[in-house]
């Protein structure tokens, strides 16, 4: 047995050109595949790492014995659109928790940063950042305590005077909390699909890489034959041969994977990076990629083989005409459909849910090399006539689709996946306000909170930083309705700023504007009904209801007469108060939640920065959040997702072009004899060349009509699940289209030169 | 003529409803060159797939000594073929992805040997068949002539006893024929391996000790043993 297989590693290496590019394509779809498997492996842990990171700074807040508190007070805010998490603390002993990564806890005016906010306040540039945080570096944090290894985070020492804060809070111990980083299920179904998308393909070029050169591999083994090799010996050699394409698949699957993980630090999605260390895959997960990858291969060499009888002298193969059999096809489109609808029975998110959606995807997918033999099958059998060329082609595909459509199977899936997924994408792009959002949807103003009676003071620090169009103070007042059914909040303006941003001459505190239509059946209420105000003590997270309050008539009033200067997340669309007599308190008071909104000009990407750095006197008693990053967020990770698909498909459509150029030219080889012998008889070379064009363009046409079908109904499967409207972006499905008829026309074009070199005389003589 | 090594008696064999063999006998004895000859289509090769136990026939029975290929499964036949019989055909039937030492250490190495003492004996093969200078090329680098006297150094490295050679000289031209057809028999006959050889050229033919005629898939006369 040891040399049987030694004979068949000896065929798959030293075997010449032919052999050395079988093994190449073989073991680079074998890589892919292992590569993404791995990949997939390492998700699970991924996520663990990272949560268990995000573990460690969760904190407890419940009294421990003989533990001092350390007064914690989060402040979120932005630099350059990359989020900060500052967190500044005060001891309230010397028994205080020590915050996670740091030695100690920072003396007022020191600071504990995170490495990658160190290097950005060290940068030259960032002198905004340096006054925003002025306080001394005594420490960095180690990334072991950081979620991301990009994180711009700090511990900041603080005064006691923290400590009456709202939103400071008594930390006992950190750590202990799981944090669930569980993917959002439409990014999860989005990266199922991307997943199951880019592994079909690679799946159906490696059982079509076990088929090239089959012709020779089929001479080699009946050559064995002939000199004494038994059935079970050529088997065992061609196990060999493909398992040695595997194992250097492996190899170069374990090699992309590593390489990939050494770049992952470098590349940020959604603002999200990941550790190298944290991209390991789960150990058994591992091992049965490395096992089962090697027995996949061969299973598919002795699938290649299960209709052929090696005698020694030649192969047969069962040639009887083979009925093509359609349910079984389509039952594996209805069994993927049916999983898709199916999808476990269970919520968004669930394991059930993602191995139904997975095999439902996959199983989608595969129809579409499984429905194309028969397909192409059907469409060429009734063909009659026609010039030469064509009469030529439509006979050799009456004698045998199967193998052409076989061959365009992999251009096939690819079109099919990435007409999904460019779907998929372009949908959820669209509900994010469309892949070409105006800069004014992705910055689109700045809210502040300042500490209590620091309202007036942050509004006048930021209204003459350059850039900023309006900002004002809003408060919002929570009422309960009599019988504590309802609640309603509603946003508080004073007079000062209704006058400055309605056309309102007469404002009088204690009215109810309404802007627009906007009309108290809005929020539940009725004009002389009484309510109350709705308490909530922060500390001692307790609500009970305040003053009582009888709703008043609405005042209409129109659109904001300075509208041009406000954008839709600062703009005032609905009903508002003002402060009255027995009613509210002023809008600068804690009871109303102040917060300040800043209108910024949408076109200038560093009024943020300017607008946080005028702020750095307020020091912690402001905090700040930037509307439209979020989103902006989201869709630079869809464009990221995108490129990423785009360059996927792309590889694997070269990948699926390759193995289509090498049937083709084996195709030629094979079929040299008779092709001179035609060319002998008169046929033009032009008419042979033509109709080598028909047999590879009938089936890709096909093909890609299945594509088509399969990819956007694999969209409205999916995209049901996320109840997201699907929208088919055409414009990509014409260039997938237009992609593949440029490979099927380039891979034409290389084989001509190998035509006319078959079609010469020459190829008549035996010798 | 002796006790023949190796007889087919009344050997039926059909390719759909295409005779091929009808009632075809013919035996060979150790050391003897018989040269099988007809026209094309007359069954010449089948007969010699029959008698090597290539091709089963579907009547009549083929013995090697004592024993009855007919009733041989594929792994004994196998193992026949491996140490006891040999093979040249016209073309293709050296392995392209192995050079021609290794091509000519395959039926040793299927047989277990070790690879050094297989290529070992290959050498020395290819020595008395003149090509030693080739043995690191691949068939494909090597001349029709050449590829065929490794082919006759693959079928003897066995020291088979019967060596089946169908069209051994078909592609090549005269000069080479003569080449391959000298060295063939006398080395065949220096290690007392008999050998049936299939041919319709009468020159070829006249390498052999005896001839046999097949037409229309029955040899000319029976074999009267």
């Amino acid at each position: 047995m040891r040399t049987d297989l030694g004979i068949g590693v000896r065929l798959a290496v030293g075997g010449g050109r032919t052999a050395m590019t079988r093994l190449v394509l073989g073991a680079i779809g074998v890589g892919v595949a292992v590569a993404v498997l791995l990949l997939a492996a390492s998700v699970g842990p991924l996520m663990q790492a990272r949560s268990e990171r995000a573990n460690l700074t969760t904190v407890s807040t419940e009294a421990i014995a003989g533990v001092d508190p350390l007064y914690e007070h989060r402040v979120s805010a932005e630099h350059r659109g990359d989020g900060l998490s500052l967190r500044y603390v005060n001891a309230g002993g010397p028994s205080s928790p020590v915050p996670p990564g740091a030695d100690r806890v920072p003396a007022p005016g020191e600071a504990v940063v995170s490495p990658a906010l160190a290097e950005r306040l060290a940068e030259p540039g960032a002198a905004d950042l340096r006054q925003r945080l002025p306080e001394r570096v005594i420490g960095t944090l180690p990334t072991t305590v950081l979620t991301d290894p990009h994180d711009l985070t700090a511990y900041l020492g603080v005064g006691p005077e923290v400590r009456a804060s709202d939103r400071t809070t008594e930390v006992y111990s950190y750590g202990g909390f799981p944090v669930d980083e569980s993917l959002d299920p439409t990014l999860l179904l989005l990266v199922l699909l991307g997943t199951v998308a880019l592994l079909a393909p690679v799946f159906v070029f490696t059982a079509a890489s076990t088929r090239i050169a089959g012709a020779e591999r089929d001479r080699r083994l009946s050559a064995l034959r002939l000199v004494g090799a038994d059935s079970r010996q050529v088997r065992r050699i061609a196990t060999a041969e493909a398992l040695v394409s595997a194992v250097v698949g492996l190899v170069v699957g374990a090699g992309l994977f590593f390489a990939g993980r050494a770049l992952a630090p470098g590349v940020t999605i959604s603002g999200v990076t990941v550790n190298s260390a944290d991209v390991t895959p789960i150990w058994w997960l591992a091992v049965a990629v490395v096992v089962l990858v090697p027995v996949l291969a061969v299973l598919t060499a002795q699938f290649a083989l299960r209709r052929t009888i090696v005698e020694p002298l030649g192969v047969v193969r069962f040639s009887k005409p083979i009925r093509r059999r359609l349910l079984w096809r389509l039952g594996v489109a209805a069994a993927g459909v049916g999983l898709l609808f199916w999808h476990g029975g269970v919520t968004a998110g669930h394991s059930l849910w993602v191995y139904s959606i997975t095999a439902g995807a996959a199983l989608l997918l595969f129809s579409v090399p499984a429905l194309l033999p028969w397909v192409v099958e059907r469409s060429v059998s009734r063909v009659r006539g026609g010039p030469t060329s064509w009469q030529l082609a439509v006979r050799r595909l009456q004698l045998d689709a199967g193998t052409s459509a076989r061959v365009v199977g992999g251009v096939a899936v690819v079109l099919a996946g990435a007409i999904a997924l460019q779907s998929a994408l372009y949908s959820q792009s669209t509900e994010l306000g469309g892949p070409q959002a105006s800069p004014s949807a992705q910055n689109s103003g700045i809210e502040l909170y300042p500490e209590a009676g620091l309202s007036a003071e942050a509004e006048r620090l930021v209204a003459g930083v350059p850039g900023v169009r309006q900002a004002f103070t809003e408060g919002t007042v929570t009422f309960v309705s009599s019988a504590d059914e309802d609640t309603a909040s509603i946003p508080v303006y004073d007079c000062a700023t209704v006058q400055r941003l309605f056309a309102v001459t007469d404002c009088a505190p204690g009215v109810v504007y309404g802007v627009g239509d906007t009309n108290l059946q809005d929020y539940r209420m009725q004009a002389g009904e009484q309510w109350w105000v709705y308490e909530w003590d922060h500390k001692t997270k307790t609500a009970t209801r305040g003053a009582s309050w009888t709703v008043p008539q609405v005042r209409s009033i129109p659109e904001p007469a300075v509208s041009g200067d406000l954008d839709s997340s600062t703009r005032p669309e609905s009903l508002f108060v003002t402060p009255g007599p027995g009613f509210v308190p002023d809008v600068t008071e804690g009871l109303v939640t102040p917060r300040i909104r800043v209108s910024v000009d949408v076109a200038d990407q560093g009024v943020a920065d300017r607008v946080y750095a005028a702020l750095a006197p307020l020091s912690w008693q402001v905090m700040g959040v930037q509307w439209g990053s979020r989103s902006g967020d989201d869709r630079a990770a869809f464009t990221a997702i995108s490129r990423g698909l785009l360059i996927g498909s792309v590889f694997t459509l070269l990948l699926a072009g390759l193995s289509l150029l090498v049937l083709a030219l084996e195709h030629i080889r094979e079929r040299r004899r008779p092709l001179a012998v035609l060319a002998a008889s008169g046929v033009p070379t032009g008419a042979l060349g033509r109709s080598l064009l028909w047999q590879i363009a009938i089936p890709i046409a096909v093909g890609v009509v299945i594509a088509i079908g399969a990819g956007i109904g694999l969209t409205a499967l999916v995209l049901r699940l996320g109840s997201t409207p699907m929208v088919v972006d055409w414009s990509s499905v014409g260039l997938m289209v237009l992609a593949a008829a440029v490979l099927a026309g380039l891979v034409w074009a290389i084989t001509l030169p190998f035509l006319r070199g078959a079609t010469r005389l020459t190829s008549l003589r035996t010798e | 003529m002796n006790e023949p090594l190796l007889r087919g008696v009344d050997l039926r064999k059909s390719f759909g409803q295409t005779p091929a063999l009808d009632g075809a006998g013919m035996g060979v004895a150790a050391g003897e060159v018989v040269a099988v000859m007809g026209p094309s289509g007359s069954g010449k090769s089948t007969l010699l797939h029959c008698l090597a136990g290539i091709v089963p026939p579907d009547g009549g029975t083929v013995s090697y000594g004592d024993r009855d290929l007919t009733a041989m499964s594929d792994k004994e036949r196998s193992a026949l073929r491996r140490s006891e019989f040999g093979f040249v055909f016209q073309f293709g039937q050296l392995v392209p992805e192995l050079s021609c030492i290794e091509n000519v250490a395959l039926p040793l190495r299927l047989g277990g040997a070790k690879r050094k003492a297989a290529e070992q004996a290959a050498r020395e093969w290819l020595a008395r068949l003149e090509v030693d200078q080739l043995a690191d090329k691949r068939p494909g680098e090597v001349s029709g002539g050449q590829g065929q006297r490794v082919a006759v150094a693959r079928a003897l490295v066995t020291r088979p006893r019967v060596v089946f050679a169908d069209e051994p000289t078909g592609a090549l031209d005269s000069l080479n024929g003569e080449q391959v057809m000298r060295l063939l028999t006398a080395t065949a006959r220096e290690t007392g391996a008999a050998v049936v050889l299939v041919t319709h050229e009468a020159r070829v033919a006249a390498y052999s000790d005896r001839e046999v005629i097949v037409r229309d898939g029955r040899t000319r006369e029976p074999v009267v043993i």
